[in-house]
């Protein structure tokens, strides 16, 4: 058994979601959009699951000192509880943050995926790429699917120039190329399994349109034409329907414009790795704790050399 | 000058077509894109579109004018229509390409554009 206690991997694992979970959405405005993009969906993912699966340890090696579960399990509840660091009201919070967070997951997992594949199949039933509403309103968004497609309302057609109706096509097809339907789902059942997670969706939406704004920019040939889009789309009243859409708000269509404004984002390798290593750590420590676990219950099955290694 | 992705330059022909409000020609397509596009590479794009069923042609003199097919547009703006209205997106699924501003927000950030790209 290692000389730092489990209860440290445990705490440092959910430390990491915490740090993680306040500092990604702002590290990732610094990023290049596309390793922001990955890092949010990646790094959530990980944090939740190792968070996840540190809860469940603590329940686990409780739960595995009571006598009717040892039983079944054979091993001896005595020497389980005798080496077990967490005490009972621990583990029944853990239990209960690991049941509510599991609840959530769900409940969003279902949500999310009947929403992509209500888009999926709706894009499948469209001929060609370019789905085009017959409203005045300028408006123009992807829908996922294989092949995705892109929709636009006559009025952002003709209200743009053709440079400017290139870059909110290039734009909303670097959606679909860079499957960001996908990336919105992890995060929004990382962010509901863990909730200190919860303001990566955000950010990580953020991310997604700064990266296909950069795209966009890259196929027009100038950042600015993909500025000006953004301000003769911006400011539209949206129809009824849009109402129930969560709105990004006027800072983000202002950073956006500003953002373009400026040169491209340099790669911040060093913002990146640190980033990425707060991931890193959490799903170390709750690897090692899991380990240091599977020992307690291993020496509690009565294997002799596991119980001298364990020197509990 | 412009380097695109295949897909948009499908959806960027398609919106050439729609805001023409006449058939074109595959040079007249080529001439209302931005950049300097290669006829036969418009030529392609336009084949492609007619086989996805999204685009028709007629014959016209020598070649070819093309022009969106309205009945397959009609139904496909119907079923995009009828899944927003079912599903409100609410888990923000779409990507819009700018969401709602108020009113004032979005005047500032015109005045914003003025002032920055005009120049």
């Amino acid at each position: 058994m290692t000389a730092v206690p489990v209860e440290a991997w445990v705490a440092l694992t959910l430390a990491s979601s915490v740090v993680f979970g306040v500092s990604a959405p702002a590290v990732s405005r610094f990023l290049p959009p596309r390793s922001a993009v990955w890092l949010l969906s990646t790094g959530s993912l990980l944090l939740a699951g190792s968070a996840a699966v540190v809860l469940g340890l603590v329940v686990l090696s409780v739960a595995g000192g009571l006598a009717p579960i040892a039983t079944v399990g054979h091993w001896s509840a005595q020497r389980v509880a005798a080496n077990e660091p967490f005490d009972p009201a621990t583990a029944v919070v853990a239990g209960l943050l690991l049941a509510a967070g599991t609840l959530r997951a769900g409940v969003v997992s279902w949500g999310t995926l009947r929403r992509v594949l209500a888009a999926w199949s709706a894009a499948r039933g469209c001929p060609g790429p370019l789905v085009v509403l017959p409203d005045p309103e300028p408006l123009a968004f992807a829908v996922p699917g294989w092949p995705g497609r892109i929709v636009a309302s006559r009025g952002v057609l003709d209200a743009c120039s053709p440079e400017e109706r290139l870059a909110v096509l290039a734009h909303e097809q670097a959606h679909l190329d860079g499957r960001h339907d996908l990336h919105l789902v992890a995060v929004a059942v990382a962010a509901a399994l863990d909730p200190a997670l919860v303001a990566l969706p955000r950010a990580s939406r953020r991310a997604m349109e700064r990266w296909a704004d950069e795209r966009a920019a890259k196929d027009a040939g100038d950042r600015r034409i993909v500025a000006a889009a953004i301000g003769r789309v911006a400011g539209a009243d949206p129809p009824a329907w849009r109402l129930l859409t969560i709105p990004l708000g006027a800072t983000d269509a202002e950073w956006r414009v500003r953002a373009l404004l400026r040169h491209p984002p340099p790669r911040r390798i060093a913002a990146t790795l640190v980033l990425a290593s707060v991931g890193m750590v959490a799903a170390g420590a709750s690897l090692v704790a899991g380990h240091d676990i599977v020992q307690v219950f291993e020496a509690a099955m009565g294997h002799p050399v596991a119980a001298t290694l364990s020197g509990r | 000058m412009t380097r695109r992705a295949r897909g948009a330059l499908e959806a960027e022909v398609m919106g050439v077509l729609w805001t023409a409000g006449e058939p074109l020609t595959p040079d007249q397509v080529r001439r209302r894109l931005p950049g300097e596009l290669a006829y036969t590479t418009v030529m392609t794009i336009l084949v492609r579109l007619v086989d996805k069923g999204a685009v028709s042609r007629r014959q016209q003199g020598r070649g070819y004018e093309y022009e969106p097919r309205l009945d397959q547009a009609g139904l496909a703006a119907e079923r995009m229509r009828s899944m927003l209205e079912a599903e409100g997106d609410r888990a923000g699924v779409l990507s819009r390409f700018v969401e709602g501003l108020d009113a004032s927000s979005a005047a500032a950030l015109r005045r914003a554009l003025r002032g920055r790209t005009g120049s």
